[in-house]
């Protein structure tokens, strides 16, 4: 019997041994991941986006292009990552209307966060008025007449 | 109610590609593995070529949901065809068909139910692990917010406006050139049941990578034996890429599915004797894997080029032959035109070849640091793949050093064609991030992980044929006669 011979049984079972530990690991952090998410909002960022914003997709048409604004955007383009996030996430929930990183349009999605108080979301850019403040930092935008 | 319609919309397509695989298949046979087999590629035929449908009658027709009732129509045909053949051929076997022995059945006692168990053990433990990882993100990862989910958004919710899920409006980083297998199966359900539920991402996502293990054991083990089948199971299920890359909802792991099922499609035709409808299956999941991602234009043209270097030349059967280029392009073309058709009418520049520039192309083609980088970035990725405790490429090779190489690998052109095409394809993925405009690390850090993944159902395949089977080298250093 030949080493090669000797180690085929241990090459077998080491191998299902480590698939085995490998796909309980990553079950292990599936759970975690679901539990850690369950109180903080953290691992599903999306599904509280779309809490959010559920008030514009009733208002806003069926198709067209809004502008957005956001505490986290600038000229310079968006200040974090996780500003540049929202603007994808409000794109997500708002399909199939088209959004985009200006506020010259018609109509604009201000979202400036759900620590911003009434009176700030009320501070609409310079000719435009909000049209819809939905309460939690999300208000409507729209030129003045 | 919403689950079941869910259940009954996605079932459609999957039941009318098995239907179609019956009719058509010269052997239809009812062993597990054959089963498993036919409904794995049914899954990804099914979906894929649904999705094809349901676009052109997006197109043609808007958001109507009439769609459902000529799917349903043609399963009714398909049905009542098969249940012809049955009364006609009531057990119809082909006696041309070359069947190996299952030589594992000479085996130590043990190593079936061991397999067996740590088998259906990662079945169960993978389905929890996608379970908790959809429901702690039920819209998926970022990508699916971002592309594939998003543009079913628009094609759901936009019906007769669908043509602004490709607006340049969105932004390169929306992707809108990209295929619609993915989104058009999602839209296409969400349609039929009037509801964009984040069940139907999920499902789809649970099919693809089921389907992907399916057809990994069947094939396997339809080609050299059940415990060799298992072994490439568990060590795909073992590799933590399906349920997590899975629940992510992207689509690398249906064009993973369509890479295997090309190269399983090319082995089954030649192990029956060159007859049945593998081959066109063969060019209907290539075109599908181009009408996943832009990456399957790539394996689209690999295949190609791998399939006439096989076929064309004096290593399939002898002389020189033309003849199997027609089944071939009988699956393929009718995809790969709408696939061309989309890229050419609909879709708007890719972001790589938009940011294209001939100087900066040669400027990035002769910096070496770039190959030192991609290269590092390569062996590195391949080191750490699938997150074992001892890096699973090394314990792999080692596995095959010991076990060794059957001395009957075969079908020996579907072997060097899956080589070819791999080989090709990870090369072309090497040239595009030497060309890549983006940050170089970056996009690497991004994408590279999920490239590979394109092609580890299609390896194991290939290892897994060459690897001697786990029962017949157990069996080599037993005595005579023993177990």
């Amino acid at each position: 019997m030949t080493v090669r011979h000797a180690l085929t049984a241990p090459a077998i079972v080491v191998v299902c041994l480590l698939a085995v530990v490998a796909a309980g690991d990553e079950l292990q952090k599936a759970i975690l991941l679901h539990s850690y998410d369950r109180p903080s909002g953290v691992v599903d960022r999306v599904s509280p986006h779309e809490r959010r914003l559920a008030g514009l997709r009733a208002v806003l048409p069926d198709s067209g292009i809004v502008g957005y604004t956001s505490a986290g955007l600038s000229k310079r383009g968006f200040a974090s990552l996780e500003a540049m996030q929202d603007f994808f996430l409000t794109q997500y929930v708002l399909a199939p209307v088209i959004v985009v990183s200006r506020a010259d349009l018609p109509l604009v999605v201000g979202d400036y966060g759900d620590s911003v108080d009434s009176a700030s979301v009320g501070r609409a850019p310079p000719g435009y008025r909000v049209l819809l403040d939905l309460g939690n930092g999300v208000v409507l935008l729209g030129e003045e007449p | 109610m919403t689950a079941i319609a869910t259940g009954v919309v996605l079932a459609l397509p999957i039941l009318i590609a098995l239907a179609a695989l019956r009719v058509w298949s010269p052997s239809p046979r009812g062993a597990l593995e054959d089963l498993t087999l036919e409904m794995s590629l049914a899954i990804g035929i099914g979906l894929g070529v649904s999705s094809c449908f349901y676009f052109l009658w997006l197109i043609l027709f808007g958001g109507s949901r009439l769609f459902v009732l000529v799917e349903a129509a043609v399963l009714a045909a398909l049905l009542a065809a098969w249940i012809r053949r049955r009364r006609r051929e009531p057990r119809p076997r082909s006696a041309r068909v070359i069947r190996i022995p299952d030589t594992t059945q000479r085996g130590p006692r043990w190593i079936r139910p061991l397999l067996l168990v740590v088998f259906g053990l990662l079945i169960v433990v993978s389905t929890a692990t996608f379970a908790a990882r959809s429901a702690a993100r039920p819209h998926g990862g970022w990508d699916a917010t971002t592309i594939w989910n998003m543009r079913a958004r628009f094609l759901f919710r936009g019906a007769d406006q669908w043509r602004a899920a490709f607006s340049d409006q969105l932004g390169v980083w929306t992707h809108t050139d990209y295929p619609v297998l993915l989104p058009g199966s999602i839209a296409r359900a969400w349609t039929a049941i009037g509801d964009d539920t984040t069940l139907v991402p999920a499902l789809v996502a649970a099919l693809f990578a089921a389907a992907t293990v399916g057809l990994l054991v069947a094939a396997v083990t339809r080609l050299r034996g059940l415990d060799q089948g298992l072994m490439a199971g568990i060590v795909l299920l073992g590799s933590r890429t399906l349920a997590r890359q899975g629940a992510t909802q992207y689509a690398d792991i249906p064009l993973g599915l369509f890479v295997l099922a090309a190269l399983v499609s090319i082995a089954l035709w030649q192990e029956e004797s060159e007859q049945g409808p593998y081959l066109v299956l063969s060019g209907l999941c290539v075109g599908l894997a181009a009408w996943t991602k832009n990456e399957g234009l790539l394996f689209l043209l690999v295949f190609l080029l791998g399939f006439a270097y096989v076929s064309l030349g004096p290593r399939w059967n002898g002389p020189v032959s033309w003849r199997p280029l027609r089944p071939l392009a009988v699956g393929l073309l009718p995809v790969l035109a709408l696939v061309v058709g989309f890229k050419w009418l609909i879709a708007p520049t890719n972001d790589l070849v938009a940011a294209f520039t001939p100087g900066d192309a040669l400027r990035q083609l002769t910096d070496l640091e770039r190959y030192a980088l991609v290269a590092a970035s390569f062996g590195m990725e391949t080191y750490r793949f699938g997150g074992w405790l001892v890096s699973m490429p090394l314990v792999l090779s080692a596995y095959l050093l010991i076990i060794g190489l059957s001395p009957s690998a075969r079908p020996r052109p579907a072997l060097l064609l899956g080589a070819i095409c791999l080989t090709l394809l990870l090369a072309g993925y090497f040239a595009v991030f030497v060309l890549s405009p983006h940050d170089l690390d970056w996009h690497l850090e991004v994408s590279l992980y999920r490239l590979i993944l394109h092609v580890w159902p299609a390896l194991l395949f290939l290892l897994f044929l060459m690897a001697r089977g786990p029962g017949r080298a157990l069996t080599r250093r037993m005595p005579a006669g023993g177990a």
